[in-house]
C-alpha cells in the first residue's frame, strides 16, 4: 500500500515536473531589451530612428592636397586597400535602415510611425549615395541579411540602378517627413528634398559629363551601366534638381545668414562656420540666429555634445592654417565692384603687397582668410568672449589683448601656401582644443541657390537668363558684398581679363557659375565631388597647387619674399628660400608663384574618379568585379 | 571551550559504549576484533555466521561481540578488502589483506555507481585520502597530478587567487571549455566553489574522461568531475576526528634581480655597445655612448669616460650616475634641480616577499544508529601567501552535515547540508607588473630617513608603498547547499530516486582605492600623493545566484540465468540558476580608516550603480542501459536529451550519447586455468557524443539585444537612441565532440602490480568560430559553429605494491600525453610571428619562430647579410642598416630570413608580420605530464613522496605574440631591472654566450629576442609536490587517553624541483608570465586525532 501511494506520488511528481518544462528552460532577458520585446511603440519606432544619424561632416582642402602633399587620387596611386571604412560603414547603417524598416512591416501598433518610416528611407538613400560617390555601383541591400542570405555574394549594382534605389528611397521619404516649422535637426521635409536635389544634380551631370567612363563592362571591370527601367534621363534629373532647390528655397522655412543691415556683413559671413553661442562671436548672436542649415548636426556644449577635434583641430594639423587656402582659390575669389573672379576684375590689383589681394574683395575671402598685418583672436589659449569683442570687434574697434600680434604669413614651412585659412576655426574663450560645439551644417541654403543656377545653366545648354541669375547666386553675391551679375558681365570679364593679363579671356556664365560653388563652399567637402561629376578633375587637379606670388611681372620681388616683423622679441621672416623646392610658377599676368605641391607629383586619371574595391570584400565575394584601372 | 567540547566529547563516547556494552553482554557471544594489516581497527566490516543473516559489524576499535558458538565458521567482509572465512574464537584477531586489485571498488558514474570491475568507460577514481594526505585547503590544488590526462594548473602561488585552469586530455577547443563539477550530484556554481570545498570533507572524487561523460550532455565536453562527499556508514559507530595543522610558507623561485651594483655595471658596459662601428680593420670602434634614464647621449671619442661630462654636484669628477651606481656603494646625489637623491642598493623583492604562516583546523563526527547514518564537520583555514609586507590570503570557514535515514526498509532520505564561506583580501596594487618591484631599478632604498617611502623616480612610484597603500581587494565566497533524496526500493530489482538540490551563492567583491604618499628623499623638497581626491574609490560588487537541480530517477536491475546481469536506468533533470549583480562605485573618501560606500563622497559625479541579472536553465532526459554475460562481456549505452534555455525554442534540444563494450579477457575459461599470475586484464572502447557549453555562447543567444544607451542630439536637447545589437544566429549550438577511447587494465601477480593505458581521440567537427563575412551583411557575425580540431593522445598508469612483514610500500606512476591539430579554420590563415593560437594544420598554440643560426661574428659578415636581405622588409627593418644605434653588430642574432617559400606570400620580401620568414618550431602545450607516488608504511612511520611535472613544454617568454614589457634579456626595455641570469651575454671576449650582446636599444632587442628560435626555452620540470614524514604513536599509550588514533607528520610541499627553465622564473608559471610573484614552499607540522 505505501509503496503504491509512494509510486503514484513519484509518477504525480514527474508529471508535474515535466509539465513545467517552462519554468526552467522558456526563459527571458531581465536586464535588457531585445528583438523581441522592441519595436512595439512609436516611441520606440522614434528612437531607432534616431538610431540611424549618421551624419557626418568632412573638411576637404580647395585642391586635394594637405600640407603633405596631394592625396593619393591626385596623386594616381591609390591601390586597392584591404578594407575600406566608407564600405564597412556604409553597409552597416544600411543594415540598421533596414532592419527598421523591417520591423516598421511588422507592426502592428495604432501609433501612426510614417514619420520614422520615412527617416529610415530617408538614411537609406543617404548610405547609397555615399557609397554611390566612392565606388559607383555597389551591391543594393535592402533587407536584413543573415549569414546565409544570397545577397552576401551577389555582384555590384550599376550607378543607375544605385541612383535608381536612391530616387526611390528619396520619394518616400519626402513623402512621409513632416513639413516641420522649426528646425531641430531632424531629418524633414526641406531637408530630404535638398539632399535629392543635391544628389539629382550630381548623377545628373556625373552621366552627362563622366558618362560610362568610370563604369566598367561590369564583367572584367566596373559595374557595368545596366539602367533600370524607367530611369530618369539627365535633363529630366537636373530639370527636378532645379524644382526642388526652388521649392527648398521658396518654402520660407530657411534664411541665408547676414546681417540685414550693413556694419556686420564683413565679417558675419566666417561665424556661419563656428557658431556657438552669443560668446564665440562679435555680434553677439546665437544658434538661433541661423536659420540656414537644411541637414545639420546640432552640437551643444552645455549639453555636452561637443564635435571636438573635427574643425579647428583639422585645419590647423592636417592643412595648417598657413597652407590650406590655394592661389587659385584666391584668385577665384570676386571683386566688390563687378562680382567678377580677381583676374577677371577691375578690381584686379597684382600681388605686389601682401594685402594687395584682399583688397574690395568678396567677404567670403576677407572674413574667412587671414589678411597680413591684422589682429585675430586665435582659438585655445587666448580666445574672444563678449567683452573682448566689446573691445576688438574686427569691424569697427581693435583693442586686441597684448597677446594677440598682427598675423603674418608663414611661407617657411613645406606645404604653406600662404594664405592662413580662418574657416571653421574658432575663437571662443574658453573652450579648450576638442571641446568645440558648434553645429554644422551639411547641406545649407546657399547650395540650393547654386544647384538652381547650375542646373538652369545645364538645361538652358550653357546660357541662364538674368532673373534666374538674380534668384540664384545674386543672392549670395549681395551677402558677399559684392556686386551681381549678369550675361553681360561675361564680356566684361574677358575684356578685363585681357587689361590684367595681356592674353584673351575666354570666361563663359557657366564658368562664374561653377566659380561660385567653388568660392561659396570651400573646405566643406564639395570641390573635389564638383571636379568629378563635371569631369574636369585631371584637368584641374593634375597642375601646381600654387602659394604665394614672390616675383611681379616686371620681374621685382614682392614684399613677402622679404618681410620680416619682430615677434615677442625674435624676429621672423615670412618667407624662407628653402621653401623653393619645385620653383616659380608663371601667371597669366607674368607673376611668379611658388609652387607648393608640384603637378610632378601628380597623376590622377580616369580610373580615380572611382575607389577601388577593398580587396577582403573581392577575396570573400568573388562575384565583385574590381573598378576599372586596378 | 576546547576542554568543555572535549569533555562533552568524552562523556558522549562514554555513554556509547556503555549502551552497546549494556546490549550485548546481555547475550551469549564470542567477542574479537577485526584489524587491517597495519594491524588498525578496522571499522564497519561485517561478522556474519556463514550461511546465516546472524551478523554484527566492528565498532570504532574495531571490536565484535557476535553472539554465537565458538568454533562457528563466519565471514568478515568490508568493502575495500579481502574476504576471511575463518572459525569463531574468543579474542580472536582477524586480520584482513587490502583487497589491492579493487575489483569490487564501487565508482561514481554520474546519476549512478558502477562497480569498477565492469566499467567499460575511461573513469579515474581516486579516494579523499589523496587530498587528506597533502596539507593544502585547496581542493583543485590538491587533485594536481593525481589523474593522469587531468591538468591543472595555476598562475600564481597565491590562496585565494591562484588562477587555476582544470584541462581534461588537452584542450578540446579554441574556446575555453572546463569539466563540469558535480558536487554530490549537483553542479558546482564555479571552479572556485569547487576549490573552497573541504579537502577532508571528500571521500572521493571520480574523473569521467571519456564519453562516458555524454550523461551530462551539453556540458561534458571538457570531462566532468564528480566528487562525493564523507557519509556516515552503515554499523559504524561513533567516530571524532581532529585534524590541524600549521604551515610555514616560503618564497622560491624568485626572479634572481641584480642588485645596484651589477645592473649598473651592465648598464654602464651596455652604455658603450650600441653606438659602434666597423674601423675597416676588423675591429670596431665607438662614436657614442647612450644611457637612457640616468643620462642621455654622450658623445666621445675613446671608450674611456668622456672627459667633458661632468655632473657639478657629484663628488667624483666626470662620472655618470650610472658610472657611480656601478660602484655598488650607497651615496648621496643633489641634481641639477636641486633635489637631494639617495641611491643604494636594494631588492624590492625581499621587501614584498618572505616567510608566512598558515594553519587549518578541521573537526569531524561520523558515525551511524540503526536507523541513522551522520557526518557532520566543520574546517577553518588561514591560507597566507608569501608575500610578507602585507597579508594577502584566504580565511575558510566550511560546514558539512550530511544525514541518512531509513525511513521504512524501503525508504531512504538523504540530505547533505553545507555551508562554506571564505573571505579572501589582497592588496590592490604593488602585486605584479608594473608596481611589483621586477621592473624599478634596484638602486634606491624603500624608506626615507624621515620614513616616508622614497619615491626615488620622483613620480610617486614605490612598489612596497602601493602594496602597502594604494587599497586592498576583498571577494567574500560564500555558498550554502542543500540536497535532499529521497530513495524508494520498489521492488528487488527497481529503485526510484527524487532528489532536489538548492544553491545559493553571494559573491561580495570589495575594492578600495586609496591614497598614499611617497616623498623625495628630504620631504621639504616634495611630497607625491597617489590617487588624490576622486581617483580614491570603494567598490562593491555582489553577485547573487540561485541554482536548482530536480533529479527523478529509476533504476532497474536483473539478473537472470546466473549470466545475464541488465541494468537500466531513466531519469529527468531539470536545473535552472538565476543571477543578479549590483556593482555600486563612490570615489573621493572623506574619512581617512573609513572605507565604505556611506563614506565616500555622494556627489552624483562621484558615484556609479550598475545591475545586471539573467537567468538560464536546462531540462534533461537521461538514460544508461548496462549488459554484461558474467562480468564477461561487457556493454554500455547511455544518452541525454538536452533542452535549455539559451536557444530559440526551434533550435533548443540536443542529443548526446555513448556506447562503450569491454572484455574482461581474465574471467575467460582458458586465461584463469592457464594464467595464474593473471589477475585481471579488461579491454574495452567507447564512443560517443559529448557537447561543449561554451561560455561565449550568451544566456539568451538567439536574441539580439537592444543597445539603448545611446543618445542623440538634437536641438531641443539629447534623445535616446535603439540599435539593434550584435547579430545573432538561430542556429548556432554547443559544440559537439566526437570521443573515442580504447583502453586496458591489468593487474598482475597477486595484484601487486596494476596499470592501465587508455589511447583517446576528441575530434570536435563545429567547434564555434568567427568567419568574416562579405561587408555588406552589415554587421559582425556571431561566431558560428565552422571551425574543426582533434586531440589525439595516451594516458598510462602503473602501480606496483607489496608488503614484507611490517613493511608496506607502493608506487604508483602515471604519464599522459596529447597532440592537438586544428583541421579546418573555415578558410582563416591570420597570424603573425610568435605564438599563434589557431592555424589550420597545425596544434593550437604553435610557435612559428625565426631560425637563427648563432652570433654575427664580423662587420664583413653583416655587410653581406645586409646585402643578402636587401629586399627584406621583415624584420630588418627595425635594425636598418643606416641607422646609427639600431643597426647590426657582431655579437647580435643571425636570423636565417626568408625560409619556407610554401608559406611566403611577400615575394621574398617577407614582412613584419614574419609570414614567410619564420617556421613552425613545436607547440607551447604542456607534454608528457606525469606523477609519481611513492610511499611505505613500517610499523607506525609513514612515508609518501608526490612528484608531479611536465616532459616537454616550449615557452616563449613576453606577452601573446608581442613580448610586451617582459624581461626577455638584460635591459631588453632598458628601463627595467636586470636578471642575473641573463648575464652571460656576448662580448668579443665570450663569444660562445647564451645571451646576444648588451643593447640598450629596443629594436636592437626586439630583433634578439622576439620570436626567435634561440629564446625559446623548454620548460619541462619535475618538482616534488609533496613529501610527508607521519608516525602513529602506539596503541597502548593511546587507550589511556581514550584516544583511537594519534598520528603526527611533518610534510614539505613543493620543496625541490628540475627544470629546464634557465632565467629563474618559476616553471609551473604560465608561458609568457611577466609576473615578478615568487613561487611557495611549504612547511607543515600537523596532527591527526581520532577518538
Amino acid at each position: 500500500m505505501k509503496k503504491t501511494l509512494l509510486f503514484a506520488g513519484l509518477v504525480a511528481v514527474s508529471l508535474a515536473t515535466v509539465s513545467c518544462t517552462g519554468y526552467f528552460i522558456d526563459l527571458q532577458p531581465t536586464d535588457t531589451q531585445t528583438e523581441a520585446n522592441f519595436y512595439k511603440t512609436a516611441a520606440q519606432f522614434e528612437a531607432a530612428a534616431n538610431g540611424l544619424y549618421s551624419i557626418s561632416f568632412s573638411l576637404d582642402s580647395d585642391t586635394e592636397a594637405s600640407v603633405s602633399g596631394y592625396s593619393a587620387k591626385v596623386k594616381g596611386t591609390e591601390a586597392p586597400g584591404k578594407s575600406n571604412g566608407t564600405w564597412t560603414t556604409g553597409y552597416q547603417n544600411l543594415r540598421k535602415c533596414n532592419v527598421l524598416l523591417q520591423k516598421a512591416e511588422e507592426y502592428e501598433g495604432k501609433e501612426d510611425i510614417g514619420r520614422w518610416i520615412a527617416t529610415a528611407h530617408f538614411f537609406r538613400a543617404f548610405n547609397y549615395f555615399n557609397l554611390l560617390r566612392t565606388f559607383g555601383g555597389v551591391p543594393i541591400v535592402n533587407s536584413v541579411l543573415s549569414t546565409t542570405s544570397e545577397e552576401l555574394f551577389a555582384p555590384r549594382n550599376s550607378r543607375y540602378e544605385v541612383f535608381g534605389q536612391i530616387i526611390s528611397d528619396l520619394d518616400k521619404a519626402i513623402a512621409g517627413l513632416p513639413d516641420e516649422s522649426s528646425y531641430d535637426g531632424h531629418i524633414t521635409k526641406q531637408g530630404a528634398q535638398a539632399f535629392k536635389a543635391h544628389a539629382l544634380l550630381f548623377e545628373g551631370t556625373w552621366e552627362k559629363y563622366v558618362g560610362n567612363s568610370t563604369d566598367g563592362d561590369g564583367v572584367t571591370a566596373g559595374a557595368g551601366s545596366a539602367k533600370p527601367e524607367g530611369y530618369p534621363s539627365v535633363e529630366s534629373m537636373i530639370s527636378e534638381a532645379a524644382t526642388l532647390a526652388e521649392s527648398v528655397i521658396n518654402s520660407g522655412k530657411f534664411e541665408l545668414w547676414g546681417d540685414a543691415d550693413d556694419k556686420w556683413r564683413p565679417i558675419a559671413y566666417n561665424y556661419l562656420f563656428n557658431l556657438e553661442d552669443a560668446e564665440s562671436n562679435p555680434m553677439g548672436w546665437d544658434e538661433g540666429h541661423n536659420k540656414e542649415s537644411v541637414i545639420k548636426r546640432a552640437y551643444d556644449f552645455a549639453s555636452g555634445v561637443k564635435n571636438g577635434a573635427q574643425h579647428t583641430h583639422n585645419i590647423w594639423d592636417t592643412f595648417d592654417q598657413h597652407g590650406r587656402v590655394s592661389l587659385e582659390w584666391m584668385n577665384a575669389a570676386l571683386c566688390t565692384t563687378d562680382g567678377l573672379p580677381y583676374l577677371y576684375s577691375v578690381n584686379y590689383n597684382g600681388y605686389n603687397k601682401m594685402d594687395d589681394q584682399f583688397k574690395n574683395r568678396d567677404y567670403r575671402l576677407t572674413s574667412t582668410v587671414r589678411i597680413p598685418g591684422h589682429t585675430y583672436f586665435d582659438m585655445g589659449n587666448y580666445g574672444a568672449d563678449a567683452s573682448l569683442y566689446a573691445k576688438a570687434n574686427y569691424v569697427d574697434k581693435f583693442d586686441f589683448p597684448e597677446v594677440c600680434t598682427p598675423y603674418y604669413p608663414n611661407v617657411t614651412k613645406m606645404g604653406n601656401s600662404g594664405f592662413g585659412d580662418r574657416k571653421f576655426t574658432y575663437e571662443r574663450l574658453g573652450r579648450a582644443d576638442n571641446d568645440e560645439s558648434f553645429t554644422y551644417s551639411l547641406i545649407r541654403l546657399a547650395e540650393m541657390y547654386t544647384i538652381y543656377a547650375e542646373a538652369k545653366c545645364e538645361l538652358g545648354n550653357g546660357s541662364i537668363s538674368d532673373a534666374d541669375l538674380n534668384k540664384s547666386i545674386n543672392v549670395l553675391h549681395h551677402r558677399a558684398g559684392v556686386a551681381p551679375i549678369s550675361n553681360a558681365s561675361v564680356s566684361a570679364a574677358n575684356v578685363n581679363y585681357q587689361k590684367n593679363t595681356g592674353h584673351a579671356g575666354n570666361l563663359t556664365i557657366m564658368d562664374l557659375i561653377r566659380n561660385e560653388s567653388f568660392v561659396e563652399f570651400r573646405n566643406e567637402g564639395k570641390r573635389f565631388y564638383d571636379l568629378l561629376r563635371w569631369g574636369i578633375a585631371e584637368k584641374n587637379l593634375n597642375t601646381n597647387r600654387l602659394g604665394v606670388v614672390l616675383q611681379n611681372p616686371d620681374g621685382s620681388d614682392t614684399e613677402i619674399k622679404n618681410f620680416s616683423y619682430v615677434v615677442g622679441g625674435a624676429t621672423k621672416e615670412c618667407y624662407s628660400e628653402q621653401l623653393n623646392v619645385y620653383g616659380l610658377e608663371t601667371l597669366p599676368d607674368g607673376a611668379q608663384a611658388l609652387i607648393v605641391n608640384s603637378k610632378g607629383e601628380t597623376g590622377m586619371t580616369r580610373s580615380n574618379y572611382l575607389t577601388p574595391i577593398p580587396l577582403d570584400e573581392i577575396a570573400l565575394n568573388p562575384a565583385l568585379v574590381q573598378n576599372p584601372g586596378f | 571551550m576546547k576542554s568543555l567540547f572535549r569533555t562533552t566529547l568524552q562523556v558522549t563516547v562514554a555513554m556509547l559504549a556503555l549502551f552497546l556494552g549494556t546490549a550485548v553482554h546481555a547475550q551469549q557471544t564470542v567477542t574479537g576484533k577485526v584489524v587491517d594489516a597495519g594491524g588498525q581497527p578496522i571499522v564497519g566490516a561485517t561478522v556474519l555466521v556463514a550461511g546465516t543473516t546472524n551478523g554484527v559489524i566492528t565498532a570504532g576499535d574495531g571490536t565484535f561481540s557476535l553472539r554465537a558458538q565458538a568454533g562457528t565458521p563466519v565471514v568478515v567482509s568490508i568493502l575495500g578488502y579481502q574476504d576471511v572465512r575463518t572459525t569463531l574464537q574468543e579474542g580472536m584477531v582477524v586480520t584482513m589483506q587490502d583487497d589491492a586489485e579493487m575489483l569490487e571498488e564501487v565508482v561514481v558514474v554520474g546519476f549512478g555507481t558502477q562497480r569498477k570491475a565492469t566499467l567499460t568507460g575511461s573513469v579515474a577514481s581516486v579516494s579523499g585520502e589523496i587530498l587528506e594526505s597533502r596539507p593544502v585547503s585547496n581542493t583543485t590544488i590538491g587533485l594536481q597530478g593525481q589523474i593522469p590526462g587531468l591538468t591543472i594548473t595555476r598562475t600564481a602561488a597565491r590562496p585565494g587567487n591562484e588562477g587555476l585552469a582544470i584541462q581534461l586530455r588537452g584542450a578540446s577547443s579554441i574556446n575555453s571549455v572546463e569539466p563540469l563539477i558535480i558536487i554530490d550530484g549537483s553542479p558546482a556554481i564555479s571552479t572556485t566553489e569547487f576549490s573552497s570545498l573541504n579537502p577532508s570533507d571528500i571521500e572521493s572524487i571520480s574523473v569521467l574522461k571519456d564519453a562516458s561523460a555524454a550523461i551530462y550532455g551539453s556540458r561534458a565536453a571538457g570531462g566532468v568531475i564528480l566528487v562525493t562527499t564523507k557519509k556516515g556508514k552503515r554499523g559504524e559507530s561513533l567516530k571524532v576526528t581532529y585534524n590541524g595543522m600549521v604551515t610555514v610558507n616560503t618564497p622560491a623561485n624568485m626572479i634572481p634581480l641584480a642588485g645596484m651594483g651589477t645592473w649598473a655595471t651592465k648598464l654602464v658596459e651596455a652604455s658603450y655597445q650600441d653606438y659602434v662601428q666597423s674601423d675597416g680593420k676588423g675591429g670596431e670602434v665607438w662614436t657614442q655612448r647612450f644611457l637612457p634614464q640616468w643620462k642621455d647621449v654622450i658623445t666621445a671619442n675613446g671608450k674611456d669616460i668622456h672627459p667633458n661630462f661632468s655632473d657639478a654636484s657629484a663628488t667624483k669628477e666626470n662620472y655618470t650616475l650610472a658610472d657611480r651606481m656601478a660602484e655598488g656603494v650607497g651615496f648621496e646625489f643633489t641634481d641639477s634641480k636641486g633635489i637631494l637623491h639617495y641611491y643604494d642598493s636594494n631588492n624590492w623583492l625581499d621587501l614584498l616577499y618572505g616567510p608566512t604562516l598558515s594553519t587549518q583546523h578541521n573537526a569531524s563526527v561520523q558515525g551511524s544508529t540503526d536507523r541513522a547514518r551522520y557526518m557532520a564537520s566543520i574546517g577553518y583555514a588561514n591560507d597566507r601567501s608569501i608575500i610578507k609586507a602585507t597579508y594577502d590570503g584566504i580565511k575558510k570557514y566550511n560546514t558539512r552535515v550530511n544525514l541518512d535515514f531509513d525511513l521504512t526498509k524501503w525508504l531512504t532520505w538523504s540530505n547533505n547540508l553545507s555551508y562554506a564561506t571564505s573571505f579572501v583580501d589582497s592588496p590592490r596594487d604593488g602585486l605584479d607588473g608594473l608596481n611589483s618591484g621586477m621592473y624599478d631599478t634596484p638602486s634606491a632604498p624603500a624608506y626615507t630617513p624621515e620614513g616616508y617611502f622614497y619615491d626615488f623616480y620622483v613620480i610617486g612610484r614605490s612598489p612596497l608603498a602601493a602594496m602597502l597603500g594604494a587599497g586592498r581587494t576583498k571577494t567574500e565566497f560564500e555558498t550554502f547547499r542543500y540536497g535532499t533524496t529521497l530513495t524508494a526500493k520498489v521492488t528487488k530489482d527497481l529503485k526510484l530516486t527524487g532528489s532536489a538540490s538548492l544553491t545559493r551563492n553571494n559573491n561580495l567583491n570589495t575594492e578600495t582605492k586609496l591614497t598614499y604618499e611617497a616623498a623625495h628623499w628630504k620631504s621639504s623638497q616634495g611630497i607625491v600623493v597617489v590617487n588624490p581626491g576622486t581617483s580614491q574609490y570603494v567598490q562593491e560588487r555582489i553577485q547573487r545566484t540561485f541554482y536548482q537541480n530536480y533529479v527523478l530517477q529509476a533504476d532497474y536491475t536483473h539478473s537472470f540465468l546466473n549470466a545475464h546481469n541488465i541494468s537500466a536506468m531513466i531519469g529527468i533533470n531539470a536545473e535552472k540558476n538565476v543571477y543578479k549583480n549590483v556593482t555600486a562605485k563612490r570615489t573621493n573618501l572623506l574619512y581617512e580608516g573609513l572605507y565604505d560606500l556611506n563614506t565616500a563622497s555622494s556627489e552624483s559625479a562621484n558615484q556609479t550603480i550598475a545591475g545586471g541579472s539573467h537567468a538560464s536553465g536546462y531540462f534533461s532526459y537521461i538514460a544508461r542501459f548496462n549488459y554484461d554475460y558474467k562480468g564477461r562481456y561487457l556493454f554500455e549505452a547511455l544518452g541525454r536529451r538536452d533542452g535549455t534555455s539559451k536557444f530559440h525554442p526551434d533550435y533548443r534540444w540536443a542529443n548526446f550519447y555513448a556506447v562503450s563494450a569491454g572484455w574482461r579477457i581474465s574471467e575467460e575459461k582458458f586465461i584463469k586455468e592457464n594464467l595464474a599470475w593473471l589477475d585481471n586484464l579488461k579491454v574495452r572502447v567507447s564512443f560517443g557524443k559529448t557537447g561543449g557549453a561554451i561560455s561565449s555562447l550568451g544566456n539568451y543567444d538567439y536574441l539580439a539585444t537592444m543597445n539603448t544607451n545611446g543618445t542623440y542630439f538634437f536641438e531641443g536637447g539629447k534623445t535616446g537612441t535603439a540599435v539593434l545589437g550584435a547579430m545573432t544566429d538561430y542556429s548556432r549550438t554547443w559544440e559537439v565532440l566526437q570521443n573515442f577511447n580504447a583502453g586496458v587494465d591489468f593487474s598482475f601477480l597477486q595484484n601487486r602490480l596494476t596499470g592501465s593505458f587508455d589511447w583517446y581521440q576528441k575530434r570536435n567537427d563545429n567547434m564555434l568560430t568567427q568567419i568574416t563575412y562579405p561587408a555588406v551583411l552589415g554587421a559582425t557575425a556571431p561566431a558560428t559553429n565552422s571551425a574543426k580540431m582533434r586531440v589525439r593522445g595516451w594516458e598510462a598508469q602503473l602501480g606496483w605494491q607489496d608488503r614484507k612483514g611490517d613493511f608496506s610500500y607502493w608506487v604508483n606512476a602515471t604519464l599522459a600525453d596529447n597532440r592537438s591539430l586544428v583541421t579546418d579554420f573555415s578558410g582563416t590563415d591570420i597570424w603573425a610571428a610568435g605564438r599563434v593560437a589557431v592555424r589550420k594544420g597545425y596544434p593550437l598554440n604553435s610557435l612559428f619562430v625565426y631560425k637563427t643560426d648563432g652570433y654575427f661574428s664580423s662587420y664583413e659578415e653583416i655587410e653581406a647579410y645586409y646585402k643578402q636581405y636587401a629586399n627584406a622588409t621583415s624584420a630588418l627593418g627595425g635594425v636598418a642598416q643606416t641607422s646609427a644605434n639600431t643597426h647590426l653588430r657582431p655579437g647580435d642574432i643571425k636570423k636565417v630570413l626568408i625560409l619556407d617559400p610554401a608559406n611566403d606570400k611577400t615575394e621574398g620580401k617577407g614582412n613584419t608580420g614574419g609570414a614567410g620568414d619564420v617556421y613552425f618550431y613545436g607547440d607551447t602545450n604542456p607534454h608528457y605530464t606525469f606523477g609519481l607516488n611513492i610511499g611505505f608504511q613500517w610499523k607506525g612511520f609513514d612515508f609518501s613522496t608526490f612528484i608531479q611535472g611536465v616532459g616537454s613544454l616550449y615557452l616563449i617568454r613576453g606577452g601573446w605574440g608581442d613580448n610586451s614589457g617582459m624581461n626577455m634579456c638584460a635591459f631588453y626595455r632598458n628601463y627595467n631591472n636586470i636578471l642575473t641570469t641573463h648575464l652571460d651575454t656576448w662580448t668579443w671576449d665570450n663569444q660562445n654566450a647564451e645571451y646576444p650582446r648588451l643593447s640598450l636599444q629596443n629594436n636592437k632587442n626586439n630583433w634578439n629576442m622576439n620570436n626567435n628560435d634561440s629564446s625559446i626555452q623548454n620548460g619541462w620540470y619535475s618538482r616534488v609536490k609533496n613529501l610527508t614524514v607521519g608516525y602513529t604513536l602506539p596503541k597502548k599509550w593511546m587507550d589511556r587517553l581514550a584516544i583511537n588514533r594519534l598520528r603526527v607528520y611533518f610534510s614539505g610541499d613543493n620543496i625541490a624541483e628540475l627544470t629546464g627553465i634557465s632565467d629563474g622564473y618559476d616553471p609551473e608559471k604560465s608561458t609568457a608570465s611577466r609576473t615578478s610573484l615568487p613561487f611557495a614552499r611549504n612547511w607543515t607540522f600537523g596532527i591527526d586525532l581520532t577518538f
